[in-house]
């Protein structure tokens, strides 16, 4: 029954997608939403049931085998699904976030086409379809091959608006991107299976390995969850990929898909534990990762790029959480964030949808009123994300925050220093959208109906009271998270913590960090609440320059200039040249390679003789000259 | 007298074989081509292998180089200008063709230099199984299968061939 | 050895229906098909232990049948089979008066792939070879009319006649350094004979050059692309693969004390040579046909791991790859069969002219980059697996260079899945000369089947291992 059911999951979004895809051409906006909505629904039902009716304190997990997949001499991988709490709370959030986005949907596409209305859900089916099959893969080859899928699902949905060259442009290089990470997570397998000649989660054990083969491994997986949740040094992707539509911008590049390189690592944080150096690097990664995007972010004027700036800078924070050891406050955060995130994204759908598809800040204003529902949900997510107690995002901030600082003080600095960036950039975004009057030229903005604005007060629940899940015992909570994935991740990480400072201080860095994001999200309210909006045009580089000698205010120069330098020389400089003109090149080289090859083929018949006799002879030559050597030596 | 013989053929053999490449006209590649394979013949007959070198005679310099012949001058190729190389197809062609032969050079003389019973292989110039009567026996005992193979692919070349030539 | 038979007799009546067939009859391809279904019969009968035709003693000295060549040669006819089923209108029409020979000359052409399957002797490889080839000469050329066609059939013969002369060197010299044309014998060479091993070298090389790797991929742009996309077809995927069993065959004969580290460096530079060259050229081609010509070049090179790691799993992942690849290939020129020309542009909008086209093609591509839940996987998968298994210094960065390339494919088969799903046509109505058949009903179901093959075996790809064992 429980293997049927499990099975189940994954396979009703594989049975949507199918159906879709099969018959786009020939069905209607209501059987496409009705069929795509409610697989995923029905996949969240038997979520809830299974996690209601399973036991996950004893620790041995459910592990399912459906059927061989490769059986070779002593190597055995089978087609096994694995379920136990981590897996169940990933479930839960892919499936529940994921049906509401599905929901929101339906309005947010309803301007397309028929067959491309059901193209577009048949996708998003698809994609739900291989991050289940991530999540619940008992060995890395199911979890490599929703990890793939994901990458191609994510491929698709961000090319999917394709009269636009720079959509497509923007799909390969995530895609490309992607395959540099795979490689690595590719390789990693193969020596795992080397080693152990297992590639299950459970029979995986640092005991069985050297450490030079646990960091090898572990260095590897690294850099292929890098890739999939944008972090240093395979980023750039993420904010090119809000090309898609801001639905899948949300579930895909917010709330579930860039979350797989925490699951993996905390999947295998029995290998990771046993590495200290990649745990060390993993929270350089995420510190570096979390400062860069947030500095980024400060100078968007995409709605949707600010947004995708900021979820970077908060997978930098579930890394770090990684890197110290707090694996519960990695997931913890995982959970927040899919929910202020994804709000965040349906909210800036909404706004973009009422705006007529109108994406840029400074053109928007004063929405407060003529957007009452998607104001006021914004604004809880704006305080969830910037921690703002008592809203979700501050216990999971903390619980990493209050880990990094028992691992690392300075990384703590670094991260508090992140903590107050976020929350300026954020209500920087808020104040331009929302406050002050109306700068566009649009006419009748108005809420778009129930369907949107349903999912976006759920999510403002989760996203408000999402703390509670793990209130952590100084403020009276019981950390039930944190109990509940005892049988998973073992023993409770902040026991170490308490040991090693007293209550008291954990009371302190609690009380930094809340007033840093507090001072912080003042700040950025009275910067940006000048009245005809004069700041808020200045953003850029030039006008910065234009207005040096203007002095207007203290905060203008001690905060604003070298902020927009920093982020005009990481912006410009860094992620222009560097990173992109790394991919430029490959290109290029390539390309030339291209052309070289091609002069050899210039369809003489002789020509081709002589080169391969020539080929012949130089192997000939290197066989004499190989076994001479090797006679030499015997 | 069977020594002498064998270096006689083998240098005309390699001469001949020279001049194939070398001759300007076409025709007169073909003629020298007729004169390698002469010498072959020679030293099949060297080997005691009769049958081998009148079907050598009769196939090659006969059939064949005939039909080679009536090609060139039906296509009338004869123009010594035509076939003008560039220099660097030559000197790049005479660089494989030397580095090829050096190749095969190593190979003989290092199968000479460390194994005896190579040599008594390569240079068998006794024995009857080249004979018609015994060859026949071979041929349609031991390998009849091969034998029968080879109709297969005769017939296939003739299929072709018909099928290629026929307007 | 029922296979090699009943071909070359299905061959020989093949030709003779000329004298009662009308031309293009309907019949032809009918009966065809009933050789071929014949062929799979006695084939299995005979893995089974059902022997119809037994030359008796003779039989071991040149062939030699194990579970894996029934299985192959199974594979080979089915391949075959859906070969016909979805090439059968354009056999006909490619060349009206002599379809009959078509069809036998392409029978011939499977005789010498069973021939090679299961050979064991120097005589019957070479005879297997040239069986293979000969008729596969004539059937480049078959499109007289068109200049490419002869052009390619030229350049074929004239290139496969140098490798002739290379392959007949290497047996002369193999002979000279074993007095014997049996491949068991040359378990007594060792490594001072350096007579064998150039022998053994120079057979290597002639079957790499039928494979079609660098460096002796010349001739495989120019001829595919001049070939009609029929015989082209043919040629990437049932011949190609055969003579990678072949040479697997061969190299699995010598003793390794035979081949040596040397050969491995060989190996790696043949498959990093091959996977740069048609990777990057295949990069920059403006036709699909053309690519797709590149394409197996590379796609050669992976198959060629096999011939580095030469370990079970490397069997296994040979036969996968085999039929992931053949399948794919088979898929995307019954598609390209519909284009007049296939150029990049002339896939734009074809999802929305041809969705279930799109589809397929779309599958098919993917199946050839790899991506999980297709068969293409898997057989990447496999390869790549086998290779690190089989140790040494070099396993490794040749398994980090080969997925390199892997993701270099992808650009360009996305390009394709791009033009079609990506970009619009254009509307102008002088592009009306552009026109796109669509799928019969017969391809159709046929080549659901096929992607629905690739598919599974994108999930169960043990089911086809498991044969190997039975």
């Amino acid at each position: 029954m429980q293997a049927l059911l499990l099975m189940l999951v994954p396979l009703l979004p594989l049975i949507g997608f199918l159906y879709l895809g099969i018959s786009r051409t020939r069905i209607g906006y209501t059987t496409a939403s009705i069929v795509a909505c409610g697989t995923v629904l029905i996949a969240f039902i038997i979520s809830l049931f299974l996690f209601f009716t399973i036991n996950f304190q004893d620790n041995t997990p459910l592990i399912i085998s459906y059927f061989p997949f490769i059986h070779i001499g002593n190597i055995n991988i089978d087609f096994s699904l694995q379920y136990d709490a981590l897996s169940a709370v990933f479930l839960l959030i892919i499936t529940g976030v994921g049906f509401l986005i599905h929901v929101y949907s339906t309005v947010y596409m309803h301007e397309e086409p028929t067959p491309q209305f059901a193209k577009y859900f048949s996708f998003l089916n698809l994609f739900v379809f291989s991050m289940l099959l991530l999540i619940l893969g008992a060995n890395f080859l199911i979890l490599f091959i929703g990890w793939e899928g994901v990458g191609l699902c994510s491929y698709l949905l961000i090319g999917f608006w394709y009269a636009k060259t720079a959509y497509n442009e923007a799909a390969n290089k995530a895609f490309i991107m992607n395959r540099v990470g795979d490689l690595s997570f590719l390789l990693a397998i193969f020596w795992l299976l080397l080693k152990l000649g297992t590639i299950s989660f459970v029979a995986i054990s640092p005991t069985m390995l050297s450490s030079t083969d646990v960091l090898g491994i572990t260095l590897l997986l690294l850099l292929g969850a890098t890739g999939k949740s944008a972090q240093i040094p395979l980023l750039s992707w993420l904010p090119d990929a809000m090309a898609g539509p801001t639905p899948v911008s949300a579930l895909i590049h917010a709330a579930t898909m860039v979350t797989a390189g925490v699951y993996m690592i905390t999947r295998n944080h029995v290998l990771f534990s046993a590495a200290p150096f990649t745990m060390n690097l993993i929270a350089c990664i995420g510190l570096l990762t979390a400062i860069y995007a947030a500095v980024l972010a400060l100078v968007q004027n995409d709605i949707k790029k600010v947004l995708a700036y900021s979820t970077i800078s908060q997978l930098g924070y579930m890394f770090l959480g990684l890197g110290v050891y707090s694996y519960t406050g990695a997931v913890f955060h995982v959970i927040t964030h899919a929910f202020f995130k994804a709000l965040l994204f349906l909210g800036a759908g909404s706004i973009i949808l009422s705006l007529h598809h109108e994406q840029n800040i400074q053109n928007m204003g004063g929405l407060k009123k003529k957007l009452p529902i998607t104001h006021i949900c914004f604004l809880l997510a704006c305080l969830a994300i910037s921690g703002i107690p008592p809203f979700s995002g501050f216990f999971s901030k903390d619980e990493i925050l209050n880990a990094t600082y028992s691992f690392n003080p300075y990384y703590w600095v670094v991260g508090v220093i992140g903590a107050g960036l976020t929350a300026f950039y954020m209500f920087r975004l808020y104040m331009l959208v929302f406050s002050g009057s109306y700068r566009g030229n649009q006419e009748g903005i108005k809420e778009k109906g129930w369907v949107i604005c349903l999912p976006l007060v759920l999510l403002a629940v989760l996203s408000t009271f999402g703390g509670w899940l793990n209130t952590p015992s100084i403020l009276m909570g019981n950390e039930r998270l944190a109990g509940f994935l005892y049988s998973v991740l073992g023993k409770k990480d902040s026991t170490v913590i308490d040991a090693l400072h007293p209550i008291n201080q954990e009371y302190m860095l609690m009380a930094i960090s809340t007033i840093v994001a507090i001072s912080s999200m003042i700040l950025a309210m009275f910067i940006y609440s000048k009245p005809g909006q004069a700041i808020a045009k200045r953003d850029t580089w030039q006008k910065i320059v234009e207005n040096k000698w203007g002095m207007k205010n203290f905060y203008q120069r001690t905060v604003q200039i070298p902020m927009t330098l920093l982020s005009f020389l990481l912006a410009q400089i860094i992620e222009k040249k560097f990173l992109e003109g790394m991919v430029r090149s490959v290109i290029n080289a390539s390309s030339f390679l291209s052309r070289k090859i091609r002069m050899m083929q210039n369809g003489q018949v002789n020509r081709y003789i002589i080169y391969m006799v020539l080929g012949i002879v130089l192997f000939l030559l290197f066989w004499f000259l190989d076994i001479r050597i090797y006679n030499s030596f015997v | 007298m069977a020594t002498s013989l064998f270096w006689l053929f083998s240098a005309l053999a390699i001469f001949a074989a020279v001049m194939v490449v070398t001759s300007r006209l076409a025709i007169y590649s073909i003629l020298w081509l007729v004169v390698l394979f002469f010498t072959i013949s020679g030293h099949y007959i060297l080997m005691n292998a009769q049958f081998l070198a009148i079907v050598n005679i009769i196939v090659y310099a006969g059939a064949i180089m005939v039909l080679f012949l009536f090609v060139v001058m039906l296509m009338n190729v004869n123009d010594p200008n035509d076939n003008k190389k560039s220099i660097g197809l030559a000197i790049f062609g005479g660089l494989a063709t030397i580095l090829f032969l050096l190749s095969i050079l190593n190979i003989v003389f290092n199968a000479q230099h460390t194994t005896k019973e190579i040599n008594d292989l390569a240079t068998t110039s006794t024995g009857d199984i080249g004979l018609v009567q015994n060859l026949g026996m071979e041929l349609f005992k031991n390998y009849v299968l091969p034998f029968e193979i080879c109709g297969v692919l005769f017939l296939s070349a003739i299929i072709g061939a018909v099928t290629l030539g026929k307007r | 050895m029922n296979a090699i038979i009943i071909a070359s007799l299905g061959a020989i009546i093949l030709m003779l229906t000329n004298l009662f067939f009308r031309k293009r009859s309907k019949l032809l391809s009918v009966f065809a098909l009933l050789v071929v279904i014949l062929l799979i019969v006695f084939n299995t009968l005979e893995g089974q232990g059902l022997l119809f035709f037994y030359p008796a003693s003779l039989n071991s000295a040149f062939f030699q049948f194990s579970n894996f060549t029934y299985l192959f040669n199974n594979v080979l006819i089915l391949t075959f089979l859906i070969y016909i089923l979805l090439n059968k209108n354009y056999l006909l029409l490619i060349n009206p008066d002599h379809s009959a020979d078509i069809y036998a000359l392409l029978f011939f052409v499977m005789t010498g792939c069973f021939l090679l399957t299961s050979y064991n002797n120097l005589l019957s490889l070479f005879l297997g070879i040239e069986i293979m080839t000969i008729p596969l000469y004539v059937l480049a050329g078959m499109d007289k009319k068109n200049q490419k066609s002869n052009e390619a059939s030229l350049k074929y013969f004239l290139l496969g006649a140098f490798s002739t002369c290379i392959l007949l060197m290497g047996i002369t010299l193999l002979y000279g350094a074993t007095g014997s044309f049996a491949l068991n014998p040359f378990n007594t060479l060792n490594t001072t004979k350096l007579l064998g091993q150039v022998g053994m070298l120079f057979i290597f090389f002639a079957l790499l050059f039928k494979v079609g790797v660098a460096p002796f991929h010349f001739w495989v742009p120019d001829v595919y692309d001049g070939t009609p996309n029929v015989f082209t077809a043919f040629m990437a995927t049932i011949v190609k693969v055969v003579v990678i069993i072949a040479l697997l065959n061969f190299i699995n004969a010598l003793t390794p004390n035979c081949i040596g580290k040397s050969y491995k460096t060989i190996v790696l530079f043949v498959i990093i040579s091959t996977l740069a060259i048609g990777n990057f050229s295949a990069l920059s081609q403006p036709n699909v046909k053309r690519m797709m010509a590149y394409s197996s070049i590379a796609q050669a090179g992976f198959m060629l791991l096999a011939l580095y790691a030469l370990n079970d799993l490397a069997t296994q992942g040979i036969l996968i790859y085999a039929i992931v690849y053949s399948l794919s290939t088979l898929t995307i020129f019954a598609i390209l069969n519909k284009f007049s020309l296939a150029t990049f542009s002339d896939f734009n909008g074809l999802a929305k002219s041809q969705p279930l086209m799109a589809c397929f093609l779309t599958v098919a591509l993917l199946s050839l980059t790899g991506i999980p839940l297709t068969g293409g996987f898997f057989a990447k998968y496999y390869m790549l697996s086998a290779t690190f298994f089989s140790g040494g210094k070099y396993a490794l960065p040749l398994v980090i260079i080969c997925l390199i390339f892997a993701g270099i494919s992808a650009v360009y088969y996305l390009k394709v899945i791009q033009a079609m799903y990506f970009t619009t046509p254009p509307v102008t109505s002088d592009h009306a000369s552009i026109t796109i058949q669509p799928l019969a009903t017969l391809e159709k179901s046929i080549l659901l089947l096929v992607v629905i093959a690739i598919l599974f075996l994108g999930i169960f790809p043990s089911i086809v291992t498991q044969w190997l064992y039975f």
